[in-house]
């Protein structure tokens, strides 16, 4: 038997960062529960464009409208893929694998990191190509008020909040390595701290510095003005704290 | 590429999971790593694979700690745990994902599936219905994907039938003749009975007992206790055979428990006990071990 074939020379560097990241995506959607995670976020994404392109058929619609609609739920839904990334790892014990075939845990905490930006950016490239083919129909359809404007600076902010958003999922996932827990504290911390920083008077002072809703939600806007050092200063203290004490957390973890 | 544990403690507050475990597996051979549930076998193999920080000493596979390795799947193929899938993936895939973070080509998992009896539709399914069977065979088509010079598995026969015991033998001795360095653990004597050349043998996290597996299992022995053990020994030394120390001041004989009486009676030493081992000293000292852990350890 050839199981044990001719022997080529065992590497001497470790796997390129790039190859991880790709099967760091393929992980995301090789399953059927990720699979469907993500089948679900483009149909219901296509059903809210849908509703808003046909339905909705009086008033003013431009293509930056549209986009804005076919977001939504994307937006909402990201973080938990980001989440899921990490965590299904450790639900399903996954990670004895992971980690053994690549025992530097930071190099594959980047790759995942990395993997969960380029799904948020796909997702918002797609609903971007779903919102032109929306427009495309309506306007052959003779649909009243569709109109192809978009500002770059639209699709822009779009992108940018969403991969704050699943940056912040995965960082969440990452600090706590359990899946229900994550998913409940990325949504139930935020609206506590919004809730104190409206509520507390000291508090209220740091709201657009720290809060995640009123520093990043500008970005949103298409014509708003976006305060810079709010959104570092939120992504800072909702992402760069989270990973890095995750990342703390699993270097000294032991993977059972 | 050697298998090498110096020392080897993981310490959790007070309660210690393994003691200075010190031992070294040759290529060439298939090591077992025998001991009751709980006894620190895990603990030990995810030492040595770099996923449990040890509390002192140290573990190289080739001379090196297994984290230094580049891309370690390339050396040391490892299966921790048969069962540690996401059931939503396909078996296929969970080898086409190892062996793209390895680099090897694609025609490598087709093989890896042919080998361990899972081509076809079997690699088509979901892990979440394979049985254990099926897992084990999955997880060893895993660990052999990066074409590994030694073999690091924990349990590798559990939920496998006699049939799929003796193909397990089958792929390791193979692996071994060629040169690969095999420890796998199991706290079945009766699996590593069949699949092992050498045993570790470990109990409440210290290593008692370690040998060739033949010497340890094969042939009748004597079991015989003295008052004055040294002379005991001088007049098994005197009568030509050969012993070894047992637990509790008991000496193992190689011999009949006549051949053994008799030296004793021409030392004029009076005995305590003497009688015959049914299966050598290993079974003997196993079971003994096992008794605790609700009589599963006796071989199947």
């Amino acid at each position: 038997m050839s199981a044990v074939a001719a022997r080529v020379r065992a590497p001497s560097r470790p796997a390129p960062l790039g190859r991880l990241v790709a099967v760091e995506l393929r992980k995301a959607v090789d399953t059927r529960s990720g699979f469907w995670l993500l089948a679900t976020i483009g149909l219901l994404s296509l059903l809210s464009l849908a509703v808003m392109t046909v339905v909705h058929s009086s008033g003013e619609r431009s293509m930056g409208d549209l986009f804005e609609v076919a977001l939504t739920v994307p937006s909402l839904l990201l973080p938990i893929v980001g989440i899921l990334l990490v965590t299904d790892e450790f639900a399903h014990r996954t990670a004895l694998t992971t980690f053994s075939l690549v025992p530097d845990r930071r190099r594959v905490v980047a790759a995942k990191l990395l993997a969960a930006l380029a799904l948020a950016v796909l997702v918002t490239a797609a609903c971007l190509a779903l919102t032109a083919l929306a427009v495309i129909v309506g306007k052959a359809a003779g649909l009243e008020g569709i109109s192809w404007s978009i500002g770059a600076r639209h699709f822009g902010g779009q992108i940018l909040h969403n991969l704050l958003s699943v940056a912040m999922g995965f960082g969440f996932g990452l600090l706590l390595l359990s899946t229900p827990l994550a998913i409940v504290l990325y949504f139930l911390v935020p609206m506590a701290w919004s809730f104190a920083v409206t509520e507390v008077k000291f508090l209220s002072k740091v709201e657009d510095w720290l809060d995640t809703g009123a520093a990043w939600s500008p970005l949103l806007d298409a014509d708003g003005s976006v305060h810079w050092g709010h959104v570092v200063a939120a992504a800072a203290l909702w992402i760069a704290v989270p990973i890095t004490a995750g990342l703390i957390r699993l270097q000294r973890t032991e993977i059972k | 590429m050697s298998i090498e544990a110096e020392a080897l403690t993981k310490r959790y507050g007070d309660h210690v999971a393994v003691e200075a475990v010190s031992f070294r597996c040759e290529p060439g051979t298939v090591t077992g790593f025998l001991g009751p549930n709980g006894a620190g076998k895990s603990t030990t193999l995810r030492m040595l694979c770099g996923l449990t920080p040890p509390t002192a000493g140290r573990a190289t596979v080739g001379g090196r700690p297994y984290a230094a390795i580049p891309q370690p799947g390339r050396e040391v193929g490892v299966l921790l745990d048969a069962s540690a899938h996401h059931p939503g993936r396909r078996g296929r895939e969970v080898l086409e994902l190892t062996a793209r973070t390895l680099g090897v080509s694609r025609r490598r998992v087709r093989k890896m599936l042919e080998y361990v009896g899972l081509a076809g539709a079997a690699a088509s399914r979901r892990v979440g219905g394979y049985s254990l069977g099926m897992r084990q065979r999955l997880g060893i088509a895993n660990a052999l994907i990066g074409d590994p010079r030694a073999l690091v598995l924990d349990e590798p026969a559990n939920g496998l039938d006699p049939e799929g015991i003796h193909w397990l033998r089958g792929v390791l001795r193979e692996f071994a003749d060629r040169g690969g360095t095999v420890l796998l653990s199991s706290h079945l004597l009766g699996e590593v009975e069949a699949i092992a050349d050498r045993l570790l043998i470990i109990n409440a996290g210290r290593l008692i007992a370690e040998g060739s597996a033949s010497e340890m299992l094969s042939g009748s022995g004597t079991l015989v206790r003295a008052a004055d053990g040294a002379a005991l020994k001088q007049a098994l030394d005197r009568g030509g055979l050969s012993w070894t120390n047992g637990a509790d001041g008991a000496v193992h004989v190689q011999a009949e428990t006549a051949a053994v009486g008799r030296a004793a009676a021409e030392a004029g030493v009076a005995l305590v006990e003497l009688r015959a081992l049914e299966r050598g000293r290993l079974e003997d000292l196993f079971l003994r071990l096992t008794h605790a852990d609700d009589g599963r350890g006796a071989g199947r």
